[in-house]
């Protein structure tokens, strides 16, 4: 009975252990604040773009993994519609050499997850660069101050 | 009984091996969004000419003498004004004292002419949107009838039209 209960100890701690320890991970670094100000004509009517908004690092080595991006969260001025909400997430490169299933065109963020790429298995941590866009409000968009969080989440089977 | 516990153990270590993990990281940002508010006036009538007794008996009337559009995003309001009391005369023998009321404007579609002061006086109202919302874009209709009191010449008078939120 020890032994087994030893094992089971073992085995738990060893899962833990997987989920946090640096084998696999994702790092989410923002670059540069993601802060959109609409306050000119041109502002409202055409998109804007914060280049090299958002690096995602990932190591996944223990299996192969998918990440997904989602609104997890997002607040406006009274009488604002909530969707689609304005917000774009556009893939620019990455250095991984094991990627697959990238997601090239701009993706509009919902509150589901999405997929945004996949990558085989490796020891290596490989960085998925982003920019960050604002589609253009127009002028129907109550004025006010709106916020937004971006989730990534990486699976591994 | 210490197997059935040990067996239902390993189960549960088995399962904890087994399902997905997943890792999560979150970006945040903001975004501002402004009063915003953009006027363009198309002037569609040049110089205006009195050249015959009625245009003086009757006065001038200029349909759809401009066009205005408007675009914002907040309910809005065009009020007109004429920039000084009186019209600036241009050539010699003009009179100096002709003043701005004499020339008057109206939204094209209504009746009733409001004659131009200093003080701005509220020419439309409208709801945000881009200037293709109905009501955002509008024509004016502008009338002049100075009557016989003052003396022929050229004259000039700046009138400003000033886009404000409601």
């Amino acid at each position: 009975m020890r032994l087994f209960l030893i094992t089971y100890l073992l085995l738990l701690f060893v899962s833990e252990a997987q989920a946090q320890n640096g084998n696999n991970y994702l790092e989410v670094i923002t670059n540069t604040s993601l802060n959109f100000n609409c306050n000119s004509p041109e502002t409202l009517e055409n998109d804007q773009t914060i280049n090299g908004a958002i690096t995602i690092r990932v190591r996944s080595r223990n299996n192969n993994c998918s990440v997904y991006a989602k609104l997890s969260s997002y607040t406006g001025p009274s009488g604002y519609m909530a969707f689609p909400y304005p917000i774009q997430l556009v893939y620019t490169s990455t250095n991984s050499s094991r990627a697959y299933g990238i997601v090239n065109a701009p993706l509009s963020l919902t509150t589901s997850d999405q997929l945004i790429f996949r990558q085989y298995s490796s020891n290596s941590v490989f960085n998925y660069y982003y920019n960050l866009r604002l589609k253009a409000l127009g002028y129907t968009y109550p004025i006010g101050q709106y916020s937004f969080t971006i989730l990534y989440t990486m699976t591994q089977p | 009984m210490r197997l059935l516990l040990s067996a239902i153990l390993l189960l549960l270590s088995c399962a904890a091996m087994a399902q997905s993990k997943s890792f999560n990281g979150s970006s945040s940002g903001t975004i501002g969004v402004y009063s915003v508010l953009s006027i363009n006036f198309t002037n569609l009538t040049g110089v205006i000419s009195f050249n015959t007794p009625n245009d003086y008996f009757n006065g001038i009337t200029v349909n759809n003498s401009a066009t205005i559009a408007v675009k914002s995003n907040v309910n809005w309001q065009v009020s007109v004004a004429s920039q000084s009391a009186t019209f600036t005369p241009m050539s010699m023998g003009a009179s100096a004292d002709m003043p701005s009321s004499i020339l008057a404007i109206r939204r094209n579609g209504y009746t009733s002419f409001t004659p131009l002061s200093v003080n701005g006086q509220t020419l439309k109202t409208g709801n945000r949107g881009p200037a293709t919302t109905n009501g955002n874009t509008f024509d004016i209709d502008t009338r002049l009838d100075p009557g016989f009191s003052y003396s022929g010449g050229n004259y000039i008078l700046g009138v400003v039209f000033t886009l404000t939120q409601q």
